[in-house]
């Protein structure tokens, strides 16, 4: 062709090639945003929920008298027990500044509610509702026309990756699905949950216990004003249209709440009761510790769901400005009470409060057992101690101590320049050898870490063996300490 | 405002194009160069209007001093070796004092243990480019090579934005000769057609291979000393290829750019990653710096010495390097990294003079890259502990481990992977992906034409062949794509 025909076909071919991506995407539509499709969802794949649900209700504005917001464990509670006419809001991961941003779109497009539930997660305070705007799982649904482009240029240009390559193929079906037109509990789920609950009492303590799931929480940063201001947009939201809100917060499987921030968590929850009052499930109690009440490190069961239903049209539970003190003075002190007794070897946060402080072992006062270790080198400095890693063993051994109660303490604080492991080997035995099979493991973040590990007296008893760090550097150990 | 985004490609572009030539058309002949310039300053103030100053002034101060050596009295070499001095000065003081500052500071506090405040300038966007294509303007103007120019041309041919931020280093008398032609004030199908067409291949460069490398590039070089065999491999290498693709690319978009107002800029790069030697790679890497600093760096230093001496001449050599390495960037891994090249080529010349034994051409091509692999690895990391850190690991095959994603993505595929159960980490990028890509990086670099080739056979070819042009439709379309949906990274050479 000739050159002046090849600069058109260059503009034409390369337009019509770029449409194949949003073509592509467009048919296969993940997510099932782009067709609107409350019917129908990916077997084994998420749509998304909270862009779908709040365009439903918006097709029904008049359907429904109550909503019921909130995270995944929204799933976990019937909404039908609340009033025929609710409908489950619930998403993934759901947020407040979420669920306020559709009620604020549905109630521009007409939708008619008379009460609204919400339930709280612990997570309000620290993950930003920004995060959820390049999510394509969660991006919210906003009825402008603006909106609704930039919407659809992000599903319809983003990189398809092999997922999508199988959903086109037809690996994955296309299968029929009420979550968006009938969010309720499963029967089937349920009956499946009620099966498993039934197992004899004797196998219950052969059950692996279930592990934190902690959302990647990063103990740095906090948004607690910011969640606080979004409570009170949402109550005045309410207000405006004659809304009867209700605030709950989620329990929380224990293993979750020991490793979060609890002042932070007290914080938020004093200046909430100071906005409006609230339901407060979220406590240490037999609930928190009975793994039996968990499907896992996140979600309760449905007999929590009910239980939390229960309690608020009881009104038990109910956190106000006039209790708020006497309240969480009851939940520090059911804390310090039950922690000391839980089985096991369990990592918990500074913030919460451990029932003794006598020292037994003090690295700052003991560092010349270990100065001059084959591997590394302790040095004192400025009130802190400089190991100095030459080479990849970091043993300390840490002689038998004899302790008088159930649970012994370990606080570390030390600063690392990169990211290591802490490695604290125990023996059931004291003739046993350590062994990689028993041993607690604890990633190090690049920069400083404060960790506590309530370790059974058993294995104290017998002598742990210490390896602080796992990666040739410098390192400053500001403590390095347990009490019993 | 980048040439790889769409802002640029399907608005600014268009419209200062559509604009150059219709001012053309209708005759208005400086009112295009006024628009070409207003264009070129706004696309520079896009970054950081702060910078738009300096660039204003750095260009005034020129032209009023080499306009004085234009009216200096032939005689009166005197005044015109001060005017130089004067001007040579100035750009490069301006340069110290924004690129190299705080670099003196920290070091005068090490040396002295004070504690002098670091002044942490940001570094005005194009600085190094602009000071140098300026320094040779005045070096030019002094030797008569110069003879006429008003101060409209002066600042268009500094300005002229497709070369503006990070070159090709250009020469007045390369560039402004273009200008002036009547021939070049029409639309030109045939460098349009061209002009798009490297455009194409300067994009995809960038974004599809460059950009993809980028991630490899900062997983290794964030966490420099934890890298295990392969990961170091695979750092080193993708930035190797990154640093390639990026700068070649960003020269082919500017050349391609530039075709597009009829204006030929000089060729950049020669497929340098096929170099057998040193020597034979600093003539086809950054060729139009490589240019400069010969011309205007090292045959000054060669002329005084009187007599001059092989000995010597490898003296200058090594000398300009280093000046060639703190050009880079102002650190010592960058000046470390002057010094490997300069040794290197003095070396390639003692090898070709003295020793005189032809080496394989594999085997040359071989310990060309490994070295300059080796090389980039102070070129890119961030002080001489993280360099030497990841060199270390780069050799200690005994630490290999790979990624988790690949072990659970083989044993999906059915490959039986127990023995590697010992050897796979979370952190680790040894994957697939990273290998094909590397794999491809060598593909490309090496046994393709490069671009100057392909501009060649393209301008002399009469009707565009069908193979041809699904070529470059796809490389444009794929690069369009992965821009629809990757935020692109920042050229490289923008920070140099």
């Amino acid at each position: 062709m000739h050159k002046k025909s090849y600069i058109y076909f260059f503009i034409i071919g390369t337009f019509l090639l770029v449409m194949l991506l949003p073509l592509f995407n467009y048919t296969v539509d993940r997510w099932r945003v782009l067709h609107s499709d409350y019917e129908h969802h990916y077997a084994g794949h998420m749509c998304n929920k909270t862009f779908l649900k709040t365009k439903y209700v918006i097709a029904h504005p008049k359907a429904y008298d109550t909503l019921l917001m909130g995270s995944s464990n929204g799933g976990y509670m019937d909404s039908t027990k609340i009033s025929s006419h609710t409908y489950n809001m619930k998403y993934n991961f759901g947020l407040l500044a979420i669920h306020l941003q559709n009620l604020k779109t549905m109630l521009k497009q007409g939708v008619k509610i008379q009460n609204l539930w919400v339930g709280i997660n612990d997570y309000i305070i620290w993950k930003d509702p920004k995060d959820y705007e390049n999510s394509f799982e969660r991006r919210p649904y906003k009825a402008t026309i603006l909106e609704d482009m930039k919407t659809y240029i992000f599903y319809l240009f983003r990189k398809p990756d092999i997922t999508d390559w199988y959903l086109w193929r037809g690996r994955y079906r296309l299968v029929t699905a009420d979550i968006i037109t009938h969010p309720h509990p499963h029967t089937e789920a349920k009956k499946r949950e009620d099966a498993h609950f039934k197992i004899p009492k004797k196998w219950k303590k052969h059950m692996k216990d279930i592990a934190p799931s902690l959302l990647r929480y990063d103990d740095t940063s906090y948004r607690i004003d910011a969640a606080i201001a979004e409570i009170k947009a949402l109550k005045a939201l309410c207000e405006k249209h004659h809304i009867h809100l209700t605030l709950f917060m989620y329990p929380a499987y224990y293993k979750n709440y020991i490793l979060y921030n609890q002042s932070k968590i007290e914080t938020f929850k004093r200046k909430l009761a100071s906005v409006m009052p609230f339901y407060d499930f979220y406590r240490l109690n037999h609930r928190a510790y009975d793994a039996m009440k968990w499907q896992d490190g996140m979600h309760f069961a449905y007999s929590t769901g009910d239980f939390i239903i229960n309690s608020i049209k009881q009104h038990k539970a109910l956190v106000s400005v006039a209790n708020i003190e006497a309240h969480l003075e009851e939940i520090k002190y059911e804390a310090k009470e039950s922690l000391a007794h839980q089985e096991g070897m369990y990592m918990f946060h500074n913030s919460i409060d451990v029932p003794s402080k006598h020292i037994v072992f003090d690295l700052q006062k003991q560092y010349v057992y270990y100065k001059n270790s084959p591997g590394f080198t302790l040095k004192e400095k400025n009130a802190t101690l400089v190991m100095d890693v030459k080479t990849y063993d970091t043993s300390m051994v840490l002689a038998p101590i004899a302790t008088h109660y159930q649970k012994v303490f370990m606080s570390v604080d030390i600063t690392s320049s990169q990211k290591t492991l802490l490695r604290l080997y125990y023996k059931d035995n004291p003739k046993d050898e350590y062994h990689e099979s028993r041993r607690f493991l604890y990633r190090l973040k690049k920069g400083r870490n404060s960790l506590n590990i309530a370790i059974p007296s058993r294995y104290v008893n017998n002598g742990l063996r210490l390896n602080l760090v796992d990666d040739k550097d410098i390192y400053t150990i500001h403590k390095c300490m347990m009490y019993e | 405002m980048l040439f790889s985004t769409f802002v640029f490609i399907l608005g600014f572009l268009p419209v200062v194009f559509l604009g150059y030539f219709i001012l053309n058309k209708k005759k208005l002949l400086i009112a295009s160069k006024v628009w070409l310039i207003f264009s070129s300053l706004f696309f520079y103030s896009w970054w950081n209007i702060a910078y738009l100053p300096l660039i204003l002034a750095s260009v005034l101060f020129n032209f009023i001093l080499t306009n004085s050596m234009l009216h200096v009295k032939a005689s009166s070499v005197m005044n015109k070796k001060v005017l130089l001095l004067i001007g040579i000065i100035f750009n490069v003081g301006l340069l110290v004092y924004f690129k190299y500052m705080d670099f003196f500071i920290s070091n005068v506090n090490a040396l002295t243990d004070s504690e002098i405040a670091l002044l942490h300038l940001a570094l005005p966007l194009g600085i190094s480019f602009y000071t140098l294509q300026q320094i040779a303007f005045i070096v030019d103007s002094y030797e008569g090579l110069v003879k006429k120019k008003n101060f409209l041309d002066y600042t268009l041919f500094v300005v002229f934005f497709p070369q503006l931020i990070a070159g090709p280093i250009v020469h007045y008398k390369e560039v402004m000769p273009q200008f002036e032609s009547i021939k070049n004030k029409i639309f030109n199908y045939n460098n349009i057609a061209l002009g798009m067409f490297i455009f194409s291949i300067g994009l995809f460069k960038k974004i599809v291979i460059a950009d993809t490398f980028s991630i490899w590039v900062h997983q290794g070089f964030d966490v420099a000393y934890t890298l295990s065999f392969f990961d170091a491999w695979i750092a080193s290498l993708s930035y190797t290829f990154q640093l390639y693709f990026d700068f070649s690319g960003y020269s082919d978009m500017a050349i391609g750019i530039a075709l597009l107002f009829n204006i030929a800029l000089p060729q950049n790069f020669n497929s340098p990653l096929k170099a057998t030697g040193m020597i034979d790679y600093w003539k086809r890497w950054h060729i139009t710096l490589t240019q400069f600093i010969t011309a205007y760096i090292y045959t000054p230093i060669v002329r005084s010495f009187v007599p001059l001496t092989f000995h010597k001449a490898m003296f200058a050599t090594l000398l300009v390097f280093l000046i060639s390495g703190m050009w880079h960037g102002a650190g010592w891994t960058f000046i470390f990294w002057g010094f490997l090249h300069g040794i290197s080529v003095v070396i390639n010349h003692y090898w070709q003079k003295k020793v005189k034994i032809k080496m394989p051409q594999y085997l040359a091509w071989f310990i060309t890259f490994q070295f300059l692999n080796f090389g980039n690895v102070f070129f890119r990391a961030t002080d001489f502990d993280r360099a030497i850190s990841i060199l270390q690991s780069m050799v200690d095959y005994h630490h290999i481990l790979v990624s988790d994603y690949l072990i659970r993505r083989m044993r999906y595929w059915g490959y039986s992977v127990e023995k590697l159960d010992g050897y796979s980490a979370a952190h680790s990028f040894v994957d697939v992906d990273a290998v094909l890509m590397i794999v491809l990086g060598f593909i490309i670099a090496l046994g393709f034409k490069n671009s100057t080739q392909l501009q060649q056979a393209f301008s002399t070819m009469k009707r565009v062949s069908i193979r041809w042009y699904l070529w470059s439709i796809l490389l444009m379309s794929l690069s369009f794509m992965v821009m629809s949906f990757q935020t692109t990274t920042e050229f490289l050479y923008f920070n140099f």
